[in-house]
């Protein structure tokens, strides 16, 4: 299939564009209505006003996978066609014909649908900035291994390499650390009675107290409550004596008998006895996706009754849940003896945004932008998070699979709200987070492509792509994200989970309906406090060194006394 | 502000008291509760932690069932802090709520705690400033804004509050009224309350400010109807003027038949009337009801659907909707408004008041506010004493309408972070101050009472213990000429641009506030910078005096011996007074270099580390670093620490003395 045989019209003329944007002077949205032409290409659609003498020629460019929703509105004096973008934008656009609006429409349709993944505009973006394999092995398990183990002798892990083929489990990474006494036939064992293969995996170790995470998906008790001894001595065998383990099942108990009827199942106490089970509840995805699509309703149409409608959108009930999970497992990690096990079904979205808030909470390193890299290519990327499938739609539209869910968005907004909470413990900053959600939608980088590493690989996304690591590693790139009152805090984070302490992302949910200029204009006053600040700081150290070889020449000569007479 | 317990007249104990967590309840710290003739003080036994509660800010003191532990008493202050405090013996919580009922009512004005000896504030405002409590007269204020000019006078009318004793003494008219006119509009006007200027836009567009009519279903007045048209003649640039009723149209259509009621279009010429519904003060004071419980009930997971439910978000963006129909009015369409709700005291106040805040930045400076506040709210007669219940009178006269103003101001400050030279802190301590009844400023209900009253020559000023704490409340983000705060401010008021003003409605609950407050880090780091700044002056100094002596030395080997005592300290302290010239006549000698260069701690600890003397529970008191060890203190904790002797602010003044100091002995 080519491009063009989807594009039937490449050009349409004496197009309207309407949109909504922030006048700033009355600090109010008015409709910007503009005149001009419509073009079609393989990856976007770009509208081009007239040229005008009295104003300068102005382009939209729309890329064509930012396209969240089409609602075409046809009647036979109008031939509008609604165009609602996966980052809230959204255009309304006149044909000057039914025919051209039913085509643009058919044609956007197609092209905003692609799912083949070769045909994804990162791979056709290798000129925006050269490849650079470093950073595409920002990564590795053996870094991460030795930050948690750095006497490796004395370590009680191992790294493993069973899954080097992606053939145990097709959505694990090559390599995962394991407990060092098991060997490598458990692991398969184990991986035959987890939920698509996951078997228990070390997520995070905090060196502090000796506590860890592990994670994996549901075992496979079924019907027949099957069980499997190689899993169990997994677990056993993790514990260190004298410390609690708690399994942490992100599903309510009331669904667990539902789990088993359909093949999967939970730990019983019977069989995981060192294992204490307890069932938290998250929205799954699916249903996560419906409070999102809830949560930005209210915020388009928030004339009435705002609040009860972002209540009911239950999108800060996800987040004080998320964050109140985290911090009960940080607080058994860092002041009691627990050590945990996650998962809910596979393993693949809130146990994964659980482990890694989490991580966030007990981990300064993972507060520093590079450890939050880290902390994001192997607690979703190699985790096996499946960014593609999750990240299809946005608010506005679904797929008939049903397979969207913004888990991730969810992970930003909770790092924010902590962000917004420990504003000097933090690295990097909101425009970072926000940075993230624009590419986990539509990218010009190869990072957040696939579902996990094995069909990455499959793509040879590092070598046909660009790492969006590239581009924020770019000097020029990586001032905008950093947090100019970081200072490290070496403490674990005890965040406040009351909805009063929470806000609505309004830099992002709110964007193109808030005025953001007074809020840049105190960030640059931010910076320059900062910056005369050190100055000060600079000069004072210069003449402190001055005063004392002043005060050791004077000394010399004989002209200064250290006694008063 | 605490006071020393030995000094203050206690006047009974109660022993084996607990006091429960409000976010826990199975958290509970035992502990002493002294009884004083004007606060109560609970006294943790591990800690050092006191809670210090004036009986003023008591709002209200509840008896909860009896638990196993004992009695439970739930006391809420007016500044939004709960104690559950629980008392072994019913004995003593019966002695406790006679107490507090005893002194936590005063009825009359005499009895308020601004009228009584205060050594702390003695010891804090009498030696640095005398008598500032006049810091506003109303004559230059309205001299900023040009007046009086062709167009508008000022008129003694009222000297002795005689045409409207709720007025100030002083009114500004149009230059072309006569007396007479003036004179029957204020008897057509509810209590007196005659049209007269509120503000004059440099365009010639006013602002003026009233009661309602007196017109019932079809009274009129000539001379009010001239007063209106003469207004309107005041600003050339305008054919028609708005005069905007504050209230929903249904309660000033109650009003009528109460003979009282709004404009009649046709009897006026050139008006254009409009209703701005904001609600009353009834209506507001059971929405703050509201809005106080769903913020204690901080467990409550649909905190939201309550939110919504208590619709005080509405009430302030009804506020600020109409302020801002009054700068579009004034700034954009160049006409003249007049503004009036029943008598001119609640919702006139706080729309005249913010709209003056949006169209002028002046009052957006520490200075410009409180000369607003002066002006808008204590000389045009907002009942404080009345709505505060300064005294114990009738309930239903309390609302809570300037708080509301603050609050609006902390909506304006949160859109325009860089608009304002006064910081949020600022708010929330004027808020608490506005009840706590410690400072005469905002005792009583209008000029004429707080002249009865001799405010001026028996109590404190508030302005001046701001004065006095001012680093505290400035904003290090405030540029005075930015494109936003040195013009108009336009507020967005769609509903989702107003957040819950948690610092003030859990100002005392830790577990809902940030733990890292960014104001307090942007606070600290200026506070930082200019100590350095000062600092490095210092060092400049010594670096001078070294060079000098070395130089000096090598010119003349014999010089060295009576050096310092006479050559270069001429030179170096010609410009300081005699008092520090005599502490400058010593001798240059190590320790003091030493001492000089140990002034200072260049790392400061990050706010995020809680105040050496106990754990914060008011997070609204700010965090101060000492500048010579570095260390974190709590205001409370100041003024009972030895790093008194160091040099806490950075100011010039306390440095000079730290300079002195390590010079003088």
């Amino acid at each position: 299939m080519d491009f063009m045989d989807l594009i039937e019209m490449p050009r349409v003329d004496n197009v309207k564009v309407y949109r909504q944007i922030q006048n700033y002077e009355l600090n109010q949205l008015v409709t910007q209505k503009l005149f001009g032409s419509l073009n079609l290409t393989s990856h976007h659609l770009i509208f081009i006003t007239q040229t005008d003498l009295q104003k300068p020629r102005e382009e939209i460019w729309i890329v064509h996978s930012s396209i969240d929703s089409l609602e075409k509105n046809v009647t036979e004096a109008k031939f509008q066609l609604m165009i609602k973008c996966k980052n809230f934008q959204i255009y309304f656009v006149d044909f000057p014909t039914a025919y051209c609006c039913n085509s643009i429409h058919k044609s956007l349709e197609s092209l905003s649908n692609l799912t083949t993944e070769n045909m994804k505009l990162p791979f056709f973006c290798q000129t925006i900035s050269k490849i650079n394999q470093e950073d595409w092995n920002f990564y590795s398990i053996e870094k991460s291994y030795k930050r948690f183990f750095p006497n490796e002798d004395s370590s009680e892990w191992r790294i493993s390499e069973i899954n080097n083929d992606f053939k145990i489990s097709p959505s694990y990474p090559k390599k995962v650390i394991v407990p060092k006494n098991i060997d490598d036939q458990a692991l398969i064992k184990s991986s035959q009675f987890r939920s698509m293969g996951r078997f228990p995996i070390l997520s995070y170790y905090h060196k502090k107290t000796n506590s860890f995470i592990l994670r994996s998906s549901q075992p496979l008790l079924g019907s027949n409550n099957k069980r499997c001894k190689e899993d169990e001595l997994i677990l056993k065998c993790a514990l260190p004596k004298g410390k609690q383990g708690y399994v942490y099942d992100l599903r309510d108990a009331s669904i667990l008998k539902t789990a088993v009827s359909k093949g999967g199942g939970y730990e019983t106490e019977v069989n995981y006895p060192l294992w204490k089970r307890i069932n938290k509840h998250m929205d799954r995805f699916d249903q996560l996706h419906i409070s999102y699509s809830k949560l930005i309703d209210a915020c388009i149409n928030s004339s009435t009754q705002f609040f009860y409608k972002l209540d009911t959108s239950a999108w800060f009930y996800n987040i004080r849940q998320a964050l109140y999970l985290s911090f009960l497992i940080a607080d058994e990690i860092h002041n009691k003896n627990g050590c945990f096990l996650i998962h809910g079904w596979d393993g693949l979205d809130n146990t994964l945004l659980i482990s890694s808030l989490a991580q966030i909470l007990l981990d300064p390193e993972s507060r520093t932008l590079d450890g939050f890299i880290d902390l994001i290519e192997r607690e979703w990327l190699h985790a096996g998070h499946p960014f593609s499938k999750r990240y299809f739609k946005s608010a506005f539209g679904i797929t008939p699979q049903k397979q969207e869910g913004p888990v991730f968005v969810l992970f930003l907004d909770c790092v924010r709200q902590l962000c917004e909470q420990f504003c000097l413990s933090f690295e990097f900053n909101e425009d970072f987070l926000i940075m993230l959600f624009d590419n986990l939608y539509t990218s010009e980088y190869g990072t957040f492509l696939g579902n996990n590493q094995n069909e990455r690989e499959q793509l040879l996304v590092s070598s046909r792509t660009v790492s969006l690591w590239t581009y924020v590693k770019n000097e020029e790139n990586i001032k905008k994200f950093i947090n100019p009152l970081y200072k490290i805090n070496d403490d674990v984070i005890w965040p406040s989970i009351f909805t009063q302490s929470l806000s609505l992302w309004s830099n992002l949910f709110l964007r193109f309906q808030i005025n953001s200029k007074p809020n840049d204009e105190a960030k640059k006053e931010i910076v320059k406090l900062v910056e005369t600040n050190l100055q000060v700081k600079i000069k004072v150290e210069k003449l402190r060194n001055e005063l004392l070889e002043l005060q050791k020449e004077a000394i010399d000569a004989g002209v200064l006394n250290s006694e008063n007479y | 502000m605490k006071l020393d317990l030995e000094e203050s007249n206690v006047i009974t104990k109660i022993e084996n008291v607990q006091l429960e967590d409000r976010s826990n309840s199975k958290i509970k710290t035992a502990g002493l509760l002294y009884l004083t003739i004007s606060h109560l003080v609970f006294i943790e036994t591990n800690s050092k932690r006191e809670i210090w509660i004036y009986y003023s800010l008591i709002n209200s003191i509840e008896k909860l069932p009896l638990s196993i532990n004992g009695s439970p008493i739930l006391i809420r202050t007016k500044h939004f802090l709960n104690c559950l405090f629980i008392i072994s013996k019913e004995r003593d919580c019966q002695t406790l709520v006679q107490v507090l009922n005893q002194y936590s009512r005063p009825t009359k004005y005499h009895e308020l705690l601004c009228f009584r000896e205060n050594s702390h504030l003695k010891k804090l405002l009498d030696s640095t400033h005398k008598n500032n409590q006049q810091i506003y007269h109303l004559e230059s204020e309205y001299a900023r804004m040009g007046l009086p000019n062709n167009k508008w006078t000022m008129t003694n009318l009222n000297s002795d509050y005689q045409i409207c004793d709720t007025y100030p003494n002083v009114l500004f008219v149009p230059a072309s009224v006569e007396d007479k006119i003036l004179q029957s509009s204020a008897n057509f006007r509810s209590r007196g309350r005659l049209p007269v200027l509120s503000y004059l836009h440099p365009n010639g567009a006013s602002l003026t400010r009233c009661s309602q009519p007196l017109s019932g279903f079809n009274g009129r007045c000539d001379e009010d109807e001239q007063l209106l048209q003469h207004i309107l003649m005041t600003n050339e640039n305008s054919k028609f003027m708005y005069v905007v009723d504050t209230r929903p149209k249904i309660n000033a259509m109650a009003n009528k038949a109460q003979g009282k009621g709004y404009e009649n279009e046709t009897n006026y010429k050139n008006i254009q009337f409009h209703f701005i519904g904001i609600e009353n003060i009834h209506v507001m004071r059971n929405s703050l009801d509201k809005l106080v419980k769903c913020a204690d009930s901080s467990s409550n997971s649909s905190f939201l659907t309550e939110l919504e439910k208590t619709e005080w978000l509405k009430h302030i963006k009804a506020i600020i909707d109409t302020s801002v129909f009054l700068v579009e009015a004034i700034n954009d369409q160049n006409t003249s408004v007049l503004v009036h709700c029943s008598d001119g005291w609640d919702r006139t106040a706080q729309t005249c008041a913010l709209a003056s805040l949006l169209l002028d930045p002046y009052y957006r400076s520490i200075h410009g506010f409180q000369v607003l506040i002066e002006k808008e709210w204590l000389l045009f007669g907002h009942k404080f004493s009345h709505r505060c219940g300064h005294l114990f009178e009738n309930d239903k006269e309390i609302s809570p309408i300037f708080s509301q103003f603050l609050e609006c101001v902390w909506q304006l400050q949160l859109q325009f972070p860089c608009a304002f030279e006064f910081n949020e802190t600022y708010l929330i301590k004027l808020h608490e101050h506005v009840y706590s009844c410690q400072f005469g400023t905002f005792i009583g209900n209008c000029q004429k009472e707080r002249n009865d009253l001799k405010i001026n020559e028996l109590t404190y000023s508030l302005w001046d213990y701001f004065q006095s704490k001012i680093y505290d409340f400035i904003n290090p983000l405030y540029i005075p000429n930015s494109v936003y705060s040195n013009s108009v401010l336009r507020p967005d008021t769609r509903i989702f641009s107003f957040k819950f003003w948690r610092s003030l409605y859990n100002r005392f609950d830790s577990t809902i506030n940030h733990s890292e407050k960014l104001i307090d880090s942007l606070s600290m780091l200026s506070y930082n910078t200019s100590s350095l700044q000062e600092y490095s002056k210092l060092l400049e100094k010594r670096c001078a005096q070294l060079k000098k002596l070395i130089q000096l030395n090598k010119n003349d080997e014999n010089v060295l011996i009576d050096l310092s005592e006479d050559d270069f300290e001429k030179i170096e302290i010609s410009d300081k007074n005699e008092n520090e010239k005599k502490s400058f006549e010593k001798k240059l000698t190590l320790d003091e270099i030493s001492i000089d260069f140990n002034s200072i701690d260049l790392n400061w600890k990050s706010t995020r580390k809680n105040c050496v003397c106990y754990e914060p529970f008011d997070f609204a008191s700010s965090k101060l670093n000492c500048s010579r060890c570095g260390e974190i203190l709590c205001e409370t904790y100041l003024p009972f620490s030895t790093h008194l002797s160091h040099s806490i602010s950075p100011h010039l003044e306390q440095f000079n003395f730290e300079l002195a100091k390590s010079n003088g002995s």
